[in-house]
């Protein structure tokens, strides 16, 4: 039996601006992007969310639903030193840490903890040794496996500490709704509702072959995780599949010199968080939304990864040029990012004329930009 | 062709040209010297296309005058083999027939017509270096030119002559040597090309061998240089060379004064518990010290305290050691002016006016 620990902090950005902000504590703070126009939420306090605030809610309709709320932009910088720092104190538990995303990561403890018992001891100390700290309140799921670990944590949010045994989770399993299962979106859960679906435990007497038919893989997913089953073990080496950012506009934008502007400050930013990340990216990805919400991407994948600024810049603003049609046509959303992340080394010999031989290539940066 | 000579004053002007024969494979005439007696003196040839000696050989009494072209390699392990006694050498037909002392020999020559013309020297246009002096800025520089083809411009040495001092750089894109020297004399003449390494190298053994002065000149396409006694004729690299200017860090504050020989001995000491994985040192800078330090896993840890004149903010900064020994060697003795920035940012050795090295770290990534 695996003994699995799942920890996800509490409104993590909308919190670590409580922390930082003494007067702002135990207020509906709503962090998000372009905080004056049309950017969306990405996080807001337990006391935001009180008055319907949710993540990816227009901030616009943020400021209908919570009009007194304290609106703050995203420090995504401040966001990933704190989670460095939640990783590295998750590490002195077990090696076994397996991070989601800044602020959820899965701990592994089969091997530490003699008994169940003490995973859930293990569950406990993790939790209080956050909050001493970080300052910050995690809410933590101690079980047999990832899925219902996740699960656990998030019953009882915020400050939530859920074990959920094997004897349990049949019990637990049967009255949530299907859509608390790992992959299963809208399109799913109505297909299930259609069936006569809408709770776990009414999947449990339709055979795994019929799911498979119907859903494919899918199928065979809600089939064991239905039933509390997973295998899926704690990877350790987690690597980012992307570093992103993007930017709505205030108002819809033609003029290429603010479009243009734009993406080289969104460019700057990724670039940045790729070399605090220690990553090099091979792909560099651009995104536009035009004004009737068509979105489209475009992107090139280079031979050498690169933590280049002038290198990312030059194949971001040639998508923008060469591969997107701009003519009269507003932009509502531009956006940057940077997959096929590799490892930098660790040690690494450091070169003479690294930009100016880039540059030989590679078009400079627009005078007035840097 | 008939000449006779001692057996040394061959032989010496022979290993002055031996390096430019030793690389050649493609073609066995590249891998000869021509020998020719003309009046009362002789001159030896040897050329691989892209660098090309021709060396005077004296005293020697001519009888006959006349060419003879003759396979290197042989022609030089017999004289090493030779008795110190006089050495008659004679033309029969195709072959050179060698005598004296030391036996009589007859080796198969090659064809005089299809030996490659070496460009002559004229003195026109060009400047006067001591010998010594270029020997110098040659030391000082050449260990930094690139060994693999990273960017080809960069396998050779920049002769610039500039604000009337002669300027040689090297580098491999990881260090960069820059060295000034003082002309002895000279007109007006521009110097701005790069010269491939196997042309520098032979310079220098040119100017090793030689007292006085050596005349340089550059045509567009060559590096001409002339001693009392030896000619030789480089071919230039085409491109542009990386703008060296740029990549001497100006803002470096944190300045250091280190005796160059007890830094040297210290990185030395520490590089030992090395690896070649792992080959880094670490440099530590504190109120008058530098701790030298190595750390490799499964080989143990190095600790050396050097006393140096520092009173800036601490720094710890990585390099591969021989990139530093390499300036401190060419630095010799005395005091050297280290400055750094940050730890992932160009460091400068430099020793007065007259060299001036510029190094990269490497990045010592936190271990998370």
């Amino acid at each position: 039996m695996r003994k699995i620990i799942h920890v996800d902090m509490d409104a993590f950005f909308a919190s670590v601006e409580e922390l930082d902000n003494p007067e702002v504590r135990g207020k509906a703070v709503i962090v998000g992007g372009g905080i004056e126009g049309r950017g969306v939420v990405s996080s807001a306090s337990y006391e935001a969310r009180k008055y319907g605030v949710k993540s990816a809610m227009p901030i616009s309709r943020a400021r209908k639903l919570c009009p007194h709320g304290i609106f703050l932009e995203v420090r995504m910088e401040r966001y990933i030193e704190i989670s460095i720092q939640l990783m590295r104190l998750l590490k002195d538990f077990t090696p076994l840490v397996e991070p989601v995303s800044v602020d959820e990561a899965f701990l592994d403890v089969t091997d530490i903890a003699r008994d169940f018992a003490e995973a859930v001891e293990i569950g406990k100390q993790v939790k209080k040794k956050i909050k001493a700290e970080t300052g910050l309140t995690a809410s933590v799921g101690v079980a047999t496996n990832k899925f219902l670990a996740k699960l656990a944590s998030g019953l009882k949010k915020p400050d939530g500490f859920v074990v959920i045994t094997d004897e349990e989770k049949e019990n637990i399993l049967k009255d949530l709704p299907v859509s608390e299962i790992l992959g299963v979106g809208k399109v799913t859960e109505k297909a299930l509702h259609a069936m006569g679906i809408s709770t776990i435990g009414q999947l449990w007497p339709i055979p795994q072959e019929e799911l498979v038919e119907r859903f494919g893989k899918l199928g065979r997913v809600l089939y064991y995780l239905s039933r509390g089953i997973d295998n899926s073990p704690v990877v350790t080496v987690w690597e980012p599949k992307s570093v992103a950012r993007s930017c709505t506009f205030e108002r819809d934008i033609k003029d290429l010199r603010v479009i243009r502007r734009q993406l080289y400050d969104l460019t700057e930013d990724v670039v940045k968080q790729l070399k605090e990340m220690n990553l090099r990216a091979k792909t560099i990805t651009i995104k536009v939304r035009y004004s009737n919400f068509r979105t489209i991407t475009r992107s090139i994948t280079i031979d050498t990864p690169t933590d280049l600024l002038s290198a990312v810049w030059h194949y971001a603003d040639m998508l923008l040029r060469e591969k997107v049609e701009l003519k009269d046509r507003a932009i509502r959303l531009i956006g940057v990012s940077l997959s096929s992340l590799v490892q930098a080394p660790s040690v690494e010999q450091l070169h003479l004329f690294e930009e100016e031989m880039r540059s030989e290539e590679i078009a400079t940066i627009p005078k007035g930009m840097e | 062709m008939k000449l006779s000579c001692q057996k040394s004053t061959m032989l010496s002007s022979l290993q002055l040209l031996g390096p430019v024969t030793a690389g050649t494979t493609t073609k066995p005439i590249l891998q000869a010297v021509k020998l020719e007696a003309i009046d009362d003196k002789a001159v030896l040839e040897a050329t691989d296309l892209e660098v090309g000696v021709r060396c005077l050989v004296e005293p020697v009494e001519v009888q006959e005058a006349g060419t003879v072209v003759l396979q290197e390699g042989r022609l030089t392990e017999l004289l090493r083999e030779w008795p110190e006694e006089k050495i008659c050498m004679e033309t029969r037909g195709s072959m050179c027939l060698l005598s004296g002392k030391g036996g009589v020999f007859k080796m198969a020559g090659y064809d005089p017509e299809e030996f490659p013309v070496i460009p002559t020297f004229s003195d026109e246009g060009s400047v006067e270096v001591s010998a010594d002096e270029l020997e110098g800025m040659i030391k000082k520089v050449v260990f930094a030119c690139a060994s693999e083809r990273v960017r080809h411009t960069m396998t050779g040495v920049l002769f610039r002559e500039e604000g009337g001092e002669l300027r040689m750089v090297a580098t491999d894109g990881r260090r960069l040597a820059f060295a000034r020297g003082k002309k002895s004399g000279g007109g007006k003449t521009t110097m701005d090309g790069i010269v491939p390494r196997r042309g520098v190298e032979l310079l220098s053994r040119i100017a090793t061998h030689q007292e006085g002065n050596v005349l340089l000149k550059m045509d567009g396409t060559h590096l001409l240089a002339k001693s009392g006694k030896a000619t030789l004729c480089s071919q230039l690299i085409e491109g542009q060379y990386p703008n060296y200017e740029e990549a001497v860090p100006k803002d470096n504050d944190k300045k250091v004064e280190a005796d160059a020989e007890g830094l040297a001995a210290a990185i030395r000491r520490a590089t030992i518990l090395t690896t070649a994985e792992r080959h880094l040192i670490k440099l530590k800078l504190q109120k008058g010290m530098i701790v030298v330090e190595a750390e490799t896993p499964e080989v143990g840890e190095a600790m050396v305290d050097v006393e140096v004149k520092y009173s800036g903010e601490d720094l710890e900064i990585g390099f591969n050691p021989d990139f530093l020994l390499d300036a401190l060697k060419a630095i010799e003795k005395g005091t050297v002016q280290l400055e750094f920035k940050g730890p992932a940012t160009a460091a400068i050795m430099k020793r007065s006016h007259d060299f001036l090295y510029v190094v990269m770290p490497i990045r010592l990534a936190e271990t998370t």
